[in-house]
């Protein structure tokens, strides 16, 4: 009779202290996930920001050679501050875009200036440009692929209950438009 | 037992077709056939040296297509990803990347090499020193001076000195030494040959070329026999070590 009680407690104990790790274990699992999107979030931000770094050197190179495109130079700095003033993932995603568009018309007007075109400083502009932009591209996978681990896992049940206590919510992706790369490449 | 052999191979064949990275032999893997056999016994001497005395992995691929993907930079990330090139806490990788329908070169540069191969400078490596050469239609001389270039700019900024910079040069004077040592071996054999056998010329001539084959692994042969001849004969090449990438580098068409 008091074996029986023993053992039933015993069970009792089993299985609140089995619950309790598999509690724990999925908690970290999922910080851990969320850990990651911030840091492969971080790294888009951080080549995002040195795009932004190179965008004044390219157009003082371009307006040398061609100062009356204030258009494209004016667009150019638009997607820069609104770049600049993004907060969350969407108007990141937004602000890239609009940059895309603004550097690939100013990428255009290099076509018509042949000097430009040759300008040693500019190839290299180019080069650190389109870098950058792969490097992107690169980080861009990256990210969107921890925030599809981790949307899954809060999504999946049983962790789902786990990621409802600790208020975790689902992650947005980095998208964008499918228009083709800014940087056109250098062709001989 | 043979119905579980079969499967496994039939699971490993499939692995292998639904990858479509190429793997790696050596520090130079010429999968388009571009290279000569020279050339790459000099790549490969080079990139050893950098290894042993940098810990910088330099790697070089060439294939005839690089369908299905679309864009070199993404050839050359799903390359970098699979073979890992460079040391694992430095990530001090770089390969150069041909392919040859495209007619697209890259260099893909890893994160510790960052610093000294910056975008631009990849792109001025590409232009001044391997594209001239290719639009000649001398590609194996252009990816070789290449990653002579690579070679020496990692070693002028990690300062360290390399003997094989005397190979840099385009008359390499340490390989004519080789060859004229082969030569020399290779005669002395013949014409011992020639006293054994006592013989008609025909038979003699018989005998130089698979004394030749025995001589040379490796020359002569298929692509197959090339990473036995490279860790024979420049000491051994141990497999790149888990160098991480960021997309860093630069590319052209020619």
């Amino acid at each position: 009779m008091k074996n029986k009680g023993l053992i039933t407690v015993l069970i009792i104990v089993a299985v609140i202290a089995a619950i309790f790790g598999w509690y724990m274990s999925t908690r970290n699992k999922l910080v851990t996930l969320d850990e990651q999107t911030s840091s492969t979030w971080a790294e888009i931000d951080n080549q995002l920001q040195r795009r932004s770094d190179l965008i004044p050197n390219l157009v003082n190179t371009v307006k040398g050679y061609a100062k009356h495109e204030s258009d494209v130079f004016n667009g150019v700095a638009e997607a820069r501050a609104k770049l600049a003033g993004a907060t969350t993932v969407e108007e990141a995603a937004e602000g890239y875009n609009q940059m895309q568009s603004a550097l690939g018309r100013l990428l255009a007007i290099a076509e018509n200036y042949p000097e430009l075109k040759s300008n040693t400083n500019f190839l290299a502009l180019q080069d650190e440009l389109a870098g950058t932009e792969n490097r992107i591209s690169v980080a861009r996978k990256r990210y969107n692929d921890s925030v599809r681990t981790f949307n899954t896992q809060i999504k999946m049940f049983p962790s789902s209950i786990v990621a409802g206590r600790l208020g975790f919510e689902k992650k947005s992706y980095f998208e964008i438009s499918d228009s083709a790369r800014a940087v056109p490449q250098v062709q001989f | 037992m043979r119905k579980l052999f079969f499967l496994l191979l039939i699971f490993f064949s499939l692995n292998a077709f639904a990858d479509d990275i190429p793997g790696y032999s050596s520090y130079v893997n010429d999968y388009a056939g571009v290279i000569t056999e020279k050339d790459k016994a000099s790549m490969e001497s080079v990139a050893k040296e950098v290894e042993d005395k940098t810990g910088a992995q330099i790697a070089v691929l060439t294939v005839k297509s690089m369908a299905p993907y679309a864009s070199i930079e993404d050839f050359g990330m799903a390359v970098a990803e699979k073979w890992k090139v460079g040391q694992k806490d430095k990530d001090t990788g770089i390969i150069i990347i041909l392919a040859m329908e495209e007619r697209k070169v890259r260099i893909e540069v890893g994160y510790g090499l960052e610093g000294i191969f910056n975008d631009a400078r990849a792109g001025r490596i590409l232009d001044n020193t391997i594209l001239p050469y290719f639009r000649g239609g001398d590609f194996s001389a252009g990816l070789r001076r290449g990653m002579f270039k690579i070679a020496d700019t990692i070693g002028t900024e990690m300062d360290v000195e390399l003997d094989e910079r005397a190979k840099m040069q385009d008359n390499s004077f340490t390989e004519s030494l080789c060859l004229l040592l082969f030569f020399i071996i290779f005669v002395s054999i013949f014409v011992l040959m020639i006293r054994r056998m006592n013989n008609a010329k025909r038979t003699g001539r018989r005998y130089y070329g698979s004394s030749f084959g025995a001589m040379y692994p490796g020359y002569g042969h298929g692509r197959g026999s090339f990473g036995g001849f490279s860790s024979r004969g420049c000491g051994g090449f141990g497999g790149f070590g888990g160098g991480g990438f960021g997309g860093g580098g630069a590319s052209r068409g020619f």
